[in-house]
């Protein structure tokens, strides 16, 4: 834990360009989809944006502003989906979404976050960090499925085990598998939460005592590859538990990355057959995507002189090295008719559903994934496809408020149809 | 300083209270300043009727645009111009686009190049508004400027609405200068203080034809993008002279045959910084060619709007490089280069590599102004930066200037600056007398004047050299801001 004085330089290195309020300039093609960060474009004011809350946390980190109920909305209408680190490291060596992270944790710790935040700690405490959901293993019950059954251990996350709607993407992937002769293995009762939603939340402390949790769980199984079908399980398993220390022995892969390997090595196939017919949109999870390269960890100090230079070389979180390809390809075998929307890949516009605000402000969240809904009926696609159900999830329900544009489905879905 | 309650009250009546903000904690995003509040209108209407309560209470006021930088006084109520984002229009046949303040440049360009239109972008960067007045990569085919405004629609510190030109006429947007009320020194001018009193809502651009294709088509990854070809008709490179009188012989014909589409006097510190992702990369690659450049020099590109076109341009190119003893910069020929080279400076997208990455900061002197003379200056302020770098307080650029024609070479812009470390005290006292002496220096030498400084200090020392200019300016001023609400809102 580094706390928000550990990044004071990177916060002073900003110089108000604005970068981070937009796509990498260069990608700009429309004017109506130029911006990457939602919360700025739904308040408007400055300390909503990257920048402005750089400033804010330095203004904090060095005592010269206090924090009131204000910066408390400030910090907390942040999708944390890390546009604005992408966009203002094109031009830029400076860590934006670090300091944003620690904002939001100095703010937990001084009292200062949204009720339905607090309300959701005392509940992943109350239950020990275990995943919380009265269907737990219910999707696997359905087909058959059993635990220890495989070296291959299929992580739902919290979304999929509660909702029935999306327990198809994991029982589509099952049937598959097993018509292919791949064994598999599924969670037990006593399966811990990711704690990604925790981490978000602004919880770090009670995160970094799970994590000790997860790693000594994930280290006592026998497998030796672990599917995360949501992305930010991928996300805390893969980045934040390397952030923090925690070495996990099993691969990590998103299931799309599982996937397409298997298809790769030709040891699954496509069942796609009517829908590739149609033309179909991808929406690049933040989770998946930007944020899910590997975690560098990295000691050294600044270099003397006069630039922002460090010894050894400090490693910058640019998107470059995110999951991009692999849902695309997946949607390449599915025989889709693919269509990219102007905001892609690690400058993707966020879908709303990330930084928790589809718990503390689900009208935000919904307006957020009503632009991205607008954007991908815009290429002329009748499906957006993505690759997590938190943004199949929103995205849904922004499409249905809006009189269903386009359909919503996860990539596996459109393979496995 | 607060606002006074009723002030507070009609404001947010006018804006609605999601628009308006006096909450000191969202102030440190506010260029560090402790405003009266933060305001953010919607349109013409909301800009005067703020302008009227301001006069009302005597409430000091300022607008920003996309707002990159600004010096503001403590107590000023902030106009955040931020709502007003709309493209108004892109009249083809006129050639000129309508903006409100938010609009980016960014924005502008991506829209007109699908039609086959371009404009004038500043060195600043496409991430800035389009009314952004100042200089840039594209002078040489696009103007600069003031010059690129035609009709106004202006919020006088008084309140009253101006629409200069055609459109005060006849509701056309087509020229600023009449028939109808031409206030452009006044409101645009390019002379001191150089700056809009009041809050301009909308402009019209003046718009140049594009030789290019709608849209670079990008490849790669943050920040590793690339063009995997060059696109036809264009040509990229950049060429070093032995000195300051041939590249400047050079820039001149070159301008003078209309050739360039773009000219820009990077130096070659600029150059790298574009063509690279990071601060260890961009000092590796400037360490391997810093000894092949032996003097000052310029990116070129041409475009053709047909293959004839390009090659006929490229000959004169090569003929007037030729005959000034111009040097390709080796790393130019590289078609991958070329090709960043081509969307970072059509695109103006990379400008904070060359300015802010190194340290954080920069501390500029940009003039505008007649090419040779201005460069004759910076030849001793490049000079005086070298002592600054040998010391290690500011960044290694071989202690360059750098600069360019506009409009095809019968106006220029000369501009060098430092970049440091403002965490360093030393080095950020050195940069500011570094400053200080060069502008100081260029007063007393007759090169020309800075306006970067406090009123009182052009009162005193700038304005009875400049045909006391001031006086008249307050007489101005006394008309159309008698309570000094405003005393400047560059559009930043």
């Amino acid at each position: 834990m580094r706390g928000l004085k550990a990044y004071l330089d990177d916060m002073e290195m900003c110089c108000r360009c604005s970068c981070c309020k937009f796509i990498p300039l260069l990608n700009i093609r429309y004017h109506e989809y130029a911006a990457i960060c939602p919360s700025i474009e739904r308040f408007n004011f400055h300390c909503y944006s990257a920048g402005g809350r750089l400033n804010i946390g330095a203004a904090l980190a060095k005592g010269q502003i206090v924090p009131n109920r204000m910066l408390e909305k400030v910090a907390y209408s942040c999708f944390l989906c890390g546009g604005c680190q992408v966009s203002c490291s094109f031009g830029m060596d400076m860590h934006v979404f670090e300091p944003i992270l620690e904002l939001r944790f100095q703010l937990a710790r001084d009292g200062f976050v949204p009720q339905a935040f607090s309300d959701y700690k005392d509940q992943f405490e109350k239950r020990r960090g275990l995943l919380g959901t009265p269907y737990k293993g219910q999707w696997a019950r359905e087909i058959g499925a059993r635990v220890g059954s495989g070296q291959v251990y299929l992580y739902i996350g919290c979304l999929i085990e509660s909702d029935p709607h999306l327990w198809r993407i994991p029982q589509l992937l099952s049937e598959v598998l097993r018509r292919s002769g791949l064994s598999f293995t599924v969670g037990p009762e006593d399966e811990p939460c990711c704690g990604a939603q925790l981490y978000q939340m602004g919880f770090e402390r009670e995160f970094v005592d799970h994590a000790e949790r997860l790693g000594a769980y994930w280290n006592s199984l026998d497998v030796r590859l672990v599917v995360a079908f949501c992305p930010h399980c991928y996300w805390a398993l893969k980045v934040l538990l390397a952030k923090y220390g925690v070495h996990l022995r099993p691969r990590i892969l998103h299931v799309t990355e599982f996937v397409e390997e298997l298809l790769q090595r030709g040891e699954l196939y496509s069942t796609a057959q009517e829908i590739h017919k149609r033309p179909v949109t991808y929406h690049d999870p933040c989770k998946l995507g930007r944020l899910s390269e590997p975690w560098i960890p990295w000691q050294g100090e600044k270099k003397p002189g006069p630039r922002f230079q460090f010894v050894p070389p400090r490693p910058y979180r640019r998107g470059t090295n995110g999951v991009y390809q692999a849902p695309r390809r997946i949607l390449s075998y599915a025989g889709v008719t693919f269509l990219e929307m102007p905001r892609t890949r690690e400058y993707a516009w966020c879908c709303g559903s990330g930084g928790g605000i589809w718990l503390s402000d689900p009208e935000l969240a919904t307006w957020v994934a009503e632009a991205r809904v607008r954007e991908a009926k815009a290429t002329g696609a009748e499906i957006l496809a993505t690759a997590c159900p938190w943004c199949r999830s929103l995205l849904s329900k922004a499409s249905a408020a809006l009189g269903n544009p386009v359909q919503v489905l996860d990539v596996l879905e459109l393979l496995f149809h | 300083m607060a606002l006074p309650k009723e002030a507070f009250r009609e404001l947010e009546d006018i804006v609605g209270p999601e628009n308006i903000s006096e909450d000191p904690t969202i102030m440190p995003a506010y260029f560090n300043t402790a405003f009266a509040a933060v305001v953010l209108p919607g349109s013409v209407e909301e800009i005067r009727a703020i302008v009227l309560v301001c006069n009302k209470y005597k409430i000091p006021f300022r607008a920003i645009c996309t707002g990159w930088t600004g010096r503001f006084q403590p107590g000023t109520l902030l106009l955040d111009l931020r709502r007003m984002n709309r493209i108004i229009e892109i009249n083809e046949r006129n050639l000129y686009a309508v903006v409100e303040p938010y609009v980016t440049l960014a924005q502008l360009q991506a829209e007109l190049w699908k039609r086959g239109l371009h404009c004038n972008v500043k060195g600043a960067g496409t991430n800035c508004t389009a009314l952004l007045r100042g200089h840039g990569h594209l002078d040489q085919s696009t103007s600069a400027d003031d010059r690129n405004y035609l009709a106004v629609e202006w919020v006088t510190p008084t309140g009253k609405v101006v629409r200069t030109g055609a459109l005060g006429l006849v509701g056309e947007w087509y020229t600023g200068d009449g028939p109808g009320p031409s206030l452009r020194a006044l409101i645009s001018g390019a002379v001191p203080p150089g700056v809009t009193p009041g809050v301009i809502t909308k402009a019209a651009i003046k718009l140049y034809h594009w030789p290019g294709p709608a849209y670079w088509d990008v490849k790669g990854t943050n920040p590793h993008y690339y063009l995997e070809e060059l696109p036809p008709n264009f040509f990229v490179r950049y060429y070093w002279f032995p000195d300051v009188d041939r590249m400047l012989e050079a820039e001149a014909r070159i301008g003078e045959s209309e050739i360039a589409l773009e000219l820009m006097g990077f130096n070659l510190s600029m150059v790298v910084a574009n063509i690279t992702t990071s601060n260890e990369e961009e000092e590796k690659l400037y360490d391997e060619l810093k000894d092949e450049v032996k003097g000052p020099g310029f990116l070129v590109i041409l475009g053709g709007l047909s293959e004839a076109d390009l090659s006929y341009k490229r000959k004169v190119l090569e003929m007037i490089v030729k005959e000034t003893d111009g040097h390709v910069l080796s790393i130019t020929e590289d078609p991958k280069v070329q090709g960043l080279l081509l969307i970072h400076c059509t695109r103006i997208c990379a400008s904070v590599r060359e300015t802010f990455r190194a340290g954080g900061a920069f501390r500029s002197i940009p003039v505008m102004g007649q090419r040779d003379l201005v460069a004759r200056w910076a030849v001793g302020a490049a000079e005086a930066k070298r002592s600054l770098i040998a010391r290690g307080l500011v960044v290694d650029d071989g202690g360059h200037f750098f600069g360019w024609g506009v409009e095809h070479g019968h106006l220029g812009k000369t501009e060098i600056f430092c970049r440091y470390d403002p965490r360093d005290p030393e080095a950020a006292e050195a940069v500011e007398q570094w400053y200080t002496e060069q502008t100081e220096r260029a007063l007393q030498e007759g090169y020309f004047a800075n306006f970067m400084l406090p009123w009182e200090k052009i009162r005193t020392s700038v304005g009875p050299r400049l045909c006391n200019f001031h006086i008249w300016w307050e007489e101005v001023m006394d008309i159309i801001d008698p309570l000094r609400l405003t005393t400047s809102s560059p559009l930043v």
